[in-house]
């Protein structure tokens, strides 16, 4: 898939001990892996790029235009959208029905907002449960009576829907089966086809080198190394440079 | 089934069919019973006007005595054993009821297994199955202890004395699922009518308009609750206490403390009766009520309300206004104050400054027992319409059966109590499953 132009670019982005003068630019049709330590400061960062952590300094520009982000209402209407870490506290309405979750952040797709077309709703739901092969005995089923796996697959569907353009992926696959893991990776290269830009936070090395066009390494909240996965990256090249400390590495 | 199961339906079903036994036994002593009685009155009475006679100094020759009637232990216990008829048959019909309803639920959750399909624990769609046959139970036992219930005259009374509830809750549905919770309302609708009546009295305005700046006034208040709790960051239930008492407060320094009344004409036909029928009152619960089922279904801020109640941190990050949507419904229960407000004072024709004390409780008891949880998230309108409905069904019952006010908060209570518990083993239940 050809990568286009540069959708986000994240300038100088500071958060208070956490994040310092993080930069970094995603294309078209791209995936960034950002590796690193646990406490690298990697989901720090990408919080307050969307606007759920208050940030000290930086800019962000989308699609060439800058962008102010102060809350995650700001960041989702520029056209980001973020699955978190812990999708059963941050990702999912857990008493809503696996639909609704789905559907939530696309209501405007289905209508005034007054008057939502329910069927439309039910079969854009029933088309998504389909395309990304989500295990539920119905649409209503309650999002919290799903598997850990189908519970990603709805939060990544809730952004496939929301045709964000650019998604950021906080440890995607985490306390996933392998059989679900390998079902997600092709809902994100599915993401990737539609032209989206993926940031995608991972501790599992593998994972990032196979899913990754570029990976950004960090370490104590700063960026030490930026590198094109074009075969020569390995991982204890990344595992060097996401324990180097303050030394800096283009 | 489980085996402990088993034996509780068991017991169930043979207390239920003895009881049943009892109480038509006791009802084909019906006969006997009441001669007995007659004639036992119509000894007592002679001696009764033989007393009198003597009292009076009057003549006692003319007044016809009976034979002394003295009633044996045995048709003593035989009279009791018919006077209880009405409760042995309750208790029966109720036992074999629950034991029934324990066995189809285990005849439906067996066929499901053997179907192979996994236990659905899919919407609260069970919940409101139960509490609708707990209310049609009750009506039951309610018809049979009292004849007066099922009288049109008795339905009037109840749909009467539900109507401002009814309205209420509907709003405070909207608050509990969002997670909130509404103390404000009794205070609101106080101060909602006395601004009503002094608009109508004292400024002169026309009857619509006052209608229409009492609700706006109500949504007001309702805006300033969810502004409180959004943008002061206070607790639901610090804020709209505070309201309570500032709106109650208020409502006493307005008028120093004394009622409005009579208003104009047009104000009152709101509760005017239509061949026996109060028309306008019933329509407007229904429009609110419609309302209410329509935004939950239907509209974004509806959702919303879920989704915020439900998890309000995920809702932030899937974009939605969480502050607004607070606010909307703050604002909605505003509303049905509002409405409340009007029909209150134009049923009482008068405005004072304690109306609706207290209302805040019947309506968030309404909610509760209807399904709804207090940790919000989940809820539906048709679910408090049946709690609003036992609760007044249970209120008008025992007041037809002479059961004092203390023992009927008492009453009150365990059912709020009752309800919490089914819904927190419910809850543990699905978790537990999924």
């Amino acid at each position: 898939m050809p990568l286009g132009k540069e959708l986000l670019k994240v300038e100088g982005l500071s958060a208070g001990k956490q994040v310092k003068n993080v930069c970094f630019t995603v294309r078209e049709a791209e995936i960034l892996g950002i590796a690193g330590l646990v406490g690298a400061g990697r989901t720090e960062t990408v919080r307050a790029l969307f606007g759920m952590d208050r940030k000290d300094a930086g800019e962000v520009l989308v699609d060439g235009r800058k962008i102010t982000i102060r809350n995650p209402l700001d960041a989702i209407r520029a056209g980001i959208g973020f699955a978190t870490e812990d999708r059963k506290s941050e990702g999912l309405v857990l008493t809503m029905g696996m639909g609704m979750n789905i559907t939530l952040s696309s209501l405007d797709q289905f209508g005034p907002p007054l008057k939502i077309n329910l069927q439309k709703e039910q079969k854009a739901i029933l088309e998504y449960i389909k395309r990304l092969s989500i295990k539920t005995p119905s649409p209503l089923q309650r999002a919290r009576n799903l598997s850990g796996g189908n519970q990603q697959k709805v939060v990544l569907a809730k952004w496939l829907l929301s045709r964000s353009r650019i998604i950021i992926l906080d440890e995607p696959t985490r306390g996933i089966d392998v059989g679900a893991k390998i079902e997600v990776y092709h809902i994100i290269n599915e993401l990737v086809r539609q032209g989206a830009a993926i940031v995608m936070i991972s501790s599992e090395m593998p994972e990032i080198l196979s899913m990754s066009d570029r990976v950004l390494v960090m370490c104590q909240g700063r960026v030490t190394g930026l590198f094109d996965n074009d075969g020569t990256l390995t991982q204890e090249k990344i595992l060097t440079y996401a324990t180097m400390g303050d030394k800096q590495s283009a | 089934m489980k085996k402990s199961m088993k034996i509780a339906v068991i017991i169930c079903l043979a207390l239920g069919l003895m009881m049943l036994g009892f109480g038509i036994y006791a009802g084909s002593l019906g006969a006997t019973s009441q001669a007995l009685k007659d004639s036992a009155a119509a000894y007592n009475r002679a001696m009764a006007q033989v007393k009198a006679a003597e009292v009076l100094g009057k003549d006692t020759a003319d007044i016809e005595i009976p034979e002394e009637v003295v009633l044996t232990p045995q048709e003593n216990r035989l009279i009791r054993l018919h006077d209880m008829k009405d409760f042995f048959l309750i208790v029966g019909i109720d036992l074999l009821v629950v034991a029934a309803g324990a066995f189809f639920l285990s005849l439906h959750r067996k066929r499901q297994r053997d179907k192979g399909q996994e236990l659905r624990k899919v919407s609260s769609g069970n919940n409101i199955l139960g509490i609708l046959i707990a209310f049609i139970v009750l009506c039951f036992n309610l018809a049979l202890a009292s004849d007066a219930f099922l009288t049109m005259n008795n339905f009037l009374n109840v749909f009467q004395q539900i109507s401002i509830n009814f309205v209420v809750a509907i709003g405070m549905t909207y608050v509990i699922i969002s997670g909130g919770i509404d103390l404000s309302v009794g205070s609101n609708i106080a101060l909602s009518g006395l601004l009503m009546a002094i608009m109508m009295k004292y400024w002169g305005l026309s009857v619509p308009l006052t209608i229409l700046l009492g609700i706006l006034f109500s949504v007001a208040i309702g805006v300033i609750n969810g502004v409180m709790i959004t943008y002061l960051s206070l607790p639901p239930f610090i804020a709209t206490l505070g309201m309570m008492y500032l709106a109650r407060g208020a409502a006493y320094t307005v008028t120093g403390g004394q009622p409005l009344y009579t208003f104009p004409k047009g104000f009152t036909d709101v509760s005017s009766r239509v061949a026996g029928i109060p028309l306008y009152g019933i329509l407007i619960m229904l429009a609110i009520l419609l309302i209410g089922w329509y935004g939950l279904k239907y509209t974004r801020p509806g959702r919303f309300t879920f989704a915020v109640g439900g998890n309000e941190n995920c809702a932030r990050l899937s974009g939605i206004d969480v502050n607004r949507t607070k606010v909307f419904v703050y604002a909605f229960s505003g509303f049905c104050c509002g409405v409340a407000a009007l029909l209150l004072a134009s049923r009482l024709d008068s405005a004072v400054p304690t109306n609706a004390d207290g209302q805040e409780m019947d309506a968030i008891a309404a909610v509760v027992i209807g399904g709804t949880s207090m940790k919000g998230g989940e809820g539906s309108m048709l679910g408090t319409v049946i709690g609003i409905l036992i609760i007044g069904v249970i209120s008008n019952g025992l007041n037809l059966l002479g059961v004092p006010q203390g023992p009927q908060k008492m009453i009150k209570g365990a059912l709020i109590v009752i309800a919490v518990i089914i819904d927190v083993m419910r809850r543990r239940s699905a978790e537990s499953a999924g």
